[in-house]
């Protein structure tokens, strides 16, 4: 069953491709260009794609990542032949299955069936082979009864899954799967991502748009990083995913210099295998920052010179799972308060507590803080987390008229980068397997 | 020349590799116009029954029209029934198909290798079904009337398959045309009102002036609405000059048309 796989064999060949959109101010401008006589240009031009080239081999997994309006959907649709480039080329060879954002170009009055059957001819399927794939693809989705309802009628989750039942049932060469996983339950995105294996055992070609790090790094072989419609990196998908979060978390004014690195890295494999040495020890990325930072007024203290360091003292926030760090900051008290009580939060990047620790039980905080002084917090933590970003909050709470009350508050003061590992044995958002000195396997 | 000429032979390949989604697609449009309706597929019927009385009396009781002798009848009813509903047939296929693929943007965004040339086609299709509907209609019609069919009635079927011809072709200029400006659909429906008149549908072609007899059988529409009459009523055929037209009309339309869509589509997705 499983087709040969020819060394250099390639499923898409893309070169120098460019797209750029006309943006008229409105209709009566299409217009006046059309029929003006000498040619004036009512439009102002955007390139959503610029130069980008790249070769996908028959088989390989590839990531697409960037920020919202890289150009990503819009390459989808030029790899689909729905948009024409406007230079360069484009060889896709092979019937292509594509989920692209919502809609997988369902017809919104036609019932789930219909469609199915529809999105079956559209890849070349005849009405019997459908028939024969029929119930598999019923069984996959899930969405029982609603299949003989029109398709405007589904929520989105069970849009998705139908779409992607199908895509996944008519045996493509080449699958394109757009952001849409994120919109399906997660046990449904497990089913998904497993089905994807089985698609990527049989030998097919996929290019998988996804917003999830995880995601990226596990499913594919390699991941190109788009942004403002040209190629930024291309690599091994731990190595794009690290710069990709690195450019979305540094803040505006380093972007620039963020990106040339990158770029400069590109040509040198050495940058590379630099920067892993560096992260394995723990190490300080000045470019990795929150954007999201929210502080609250201060009531009488107010938070500040957060960090995070290694046991030794260096400054990090890129961090190595398993390790030991302190994460400190300063209570500059304005007023005298009683009962002072500090604390801090480690959530994801949705916003989910992973843990949290305060520097007193409640009730048995520090009796009496005299105004002007400076207090430094610290909290020893073990950094369980698998790779990815996380956030810090910070909060220093004291007792006002018997209620306890935040004197200062700061939602996401903090970001630290856990590195990417290879060949890891450890799934989930934490680390549940017992410290290294534990593990007796040899 | 070369080069529209294999865009169109892979054009006709296209659509008969597609007929299996033609078949889908224009049994929704055909759904979409009546199911839901209380009367359903009924109104195939009403449609040009109310458009009869609402002729038949303001042009037979008020202007006292009579059908002209060459038609062999001197029923104005059964002389306005046999124009009518070719006509609607025509002035539903174009204005549908005209704004077919705007309707689908959802299908020409998003599904990956979507063929929008068979869009028009649909739209056409499913008013030929309306039109058959509406076909039984005179038929019953024409024979409780007159105790028979001429021998000449199936040649209806030919002009039927002329006009759905022609209508295919404009439907890809229209629908094309609708994508980029959307005004084409307004001046169609001005234009298709406009054809009406010109066509002889409440009135014989004989009462046309001498002068702008030329003129009016430029019109294929003419040729369609008299062949209908002749073949269902008087028993003759068209005129051999009038076939051939009607013909090459429908031909160069179907061909001019599916070049001009398939150059067009590749920028749907872009402006919808």
């Amino acid at each position: 069953m499983m087709p040969e796989r020819t060394a250099g064999e390639s499923a898409i060949s893309v070169r120098d491709l460019s797209k750029k959109y006309r943006r008229f101010a409105n209709t009566a401008d299409t217009l006046k260009e059309l029929l003006h006589p000498f040619g004036k240009k009512y439009h102002d031009e955007f390139w959503a794609l610029k130069g980008v080239s790249f070769e996908v081999k028959k088989g390989e997994t590839i990531g697409l990542i960037g920020r919202n309006g890289s150009g990503k959907s819009t390459l989808l649709q030029v790899l689909c032949g729905i948009l024409q480039p406007t230079s360069g080329t484009v060889l896709v060879n092979g019937r292509v299955a594509a989920l692209l954002e919502l809609g997988a170009g369902f017809s919104p009055d036609f019932s789930g069936r219909e469609n199915v059957y529809m999105n079956g001819a559209l890849m070349g399927l005849t009405r019997r082979e459908m028939d024969e794939r029929f119930s598999k693809i019923a069984e996959f989705a899930e969405i029982g009864d609603f299949m003989e309802q029109p398709v405007k009628t589904y929520s989105s989750g069970m849009y998705v899954r139908l779409a992607f039942a199908v895509a996944i049932n008519v045996d493509p060469d080449i699958l394109i799967v757009d952001e849409a996983l994120s919109v399906g339950d997660e046990a449904f995105q497990r089913k998904c991502y497993s089905r994807i294996r089985i698609i990527q055992e049989r030998g097919a070609t996929i290019i998988f748009v996804s917003h999830s790090a995880s995601a990226v790094v596990e499913l594919c072989n390699r991941a190109i990083l788009l942004e403002r419609g040209e190629v930024l990196l291309k690599g091994s998908p731990k190595k794009v995913v690290s710069n990709y979060q690195k450019l979305i978390y540094a803040p505006l004014e380093k972007v620039q210099s963020v990106k040339a690195e990158m770029i400069s890295a590109v040509d040198s494999e050495a940058v590379e295998t630099g920067l892993q040495q560096d992260e394995s020890e723990g190490s300080y990325d000045p470019s990795l920052v929150p954007k999201s930072t929210l502080y609250y007024t201060p009531l009488g203290a107010s938070i500040e010179n957060p960090g995070i360091t290694t046991l030794d003292g260096r400054d990090v926030n890129i961090l190595k799972r398993g390790d030991e760090y302190i994460y400190s900051y300063d209570v500059r008290f304005t007023q005298d308060a009683s009962q002072v009580r500090c604390g801090m939060m480690i959530k994801t990047v949705s916003g989910l507590e992973m843990g949290g620790m305060v520097s007193h039980a409640t009730g048995k905080g520090i009796e009496f803080v005299l105004k002007e002084t400076v207090k430094r917090c610290n909290f020893r933590f073990r950094c369980i987390f698998l790779p990815g970003v996380y956030f810090m909050n910070a909060g220093v709470t004291a007792k006002v008229d018997d209620a306890e009350v935040y004197l200062h508050r700061v939602i996401d003061i903090m970001v630290f980068r856990v590195t990417q590992e290879t060949e890891m044995t450890v799934t989930g958002l934490i680390d549940i397997s017992p410290a290294q000195e534990q593990q007796d396997f040899a | 020349m070369k080069e529209n000429l294999l865009i169109f032979f892979d054009f006709a390949r296209k659509l008969v590799a597609n007929r299996y989604m033609i078949g889908m697609l224009s049994v929704r449009e055909l759904k979409a116009a009546y199911v839901g309706s209380l009367f359903g597929f009924l109104w195939a019927v009403f449609n040009p029954l109310s458009q009869v009385v609402i002729y038949g009396v303001v042009f037979g009781l008020f202007f006292k029209s009579k059908p002209d002798a060459i038609y062999s009848t001197d029923s104005f009813l059964l002389f306005l029934l046999c124009g009518i509903v070719p006509w609607q047939f025509f002035s539903q296929a174009l204005s549908s198909s005209a704004s077919v693929v705007v309707n689908n943007r959802n299908l020409i965004k998003k599904a990956a290798g979507f063929p929008s040339e068979i869009l028009p086609l649909t739209s056409v299709v499913s008013n030929i079904i309306s039109h058959l509907i509406g076909l039984v209609l005179v038929l019953v019609v024409v024979v409780a009337y007159t105790g028979g069919l001429p021998a000449t009635a199936p040649l209806v079927f030919v002009y039927m398959f002329l006009i759905a011809v022609f209508a295919v072709g404009s439907g890809w200029i229209l629908s094309g045309l609708n994508v980029f400006v959307r005004d084409t659909q307004q001046v169609l429906s001005l234009a298709l009102m406009g054809l009406f008149f010109f066509t002889p549908v409440f009135y014989s072609a004989s009462i046309v002036p001498a002068e702008f007899q030329f003129l009016m059988k430029l019109n294929p529409m003419y040729h369609v609405v008299e062949g209908y009459r002749l073949a269902l009523l008087a028993g003759t055929m068209l005129p051999a000059t009038g076939f051939a037209y009607l013909a090459g009309v429908s031909a160069v339309t179907f061909a001019i048309g599916g070049v001009f869509f398939r150059r067009v589509k590749p920028w749907f997705a872009e402006v919808l």
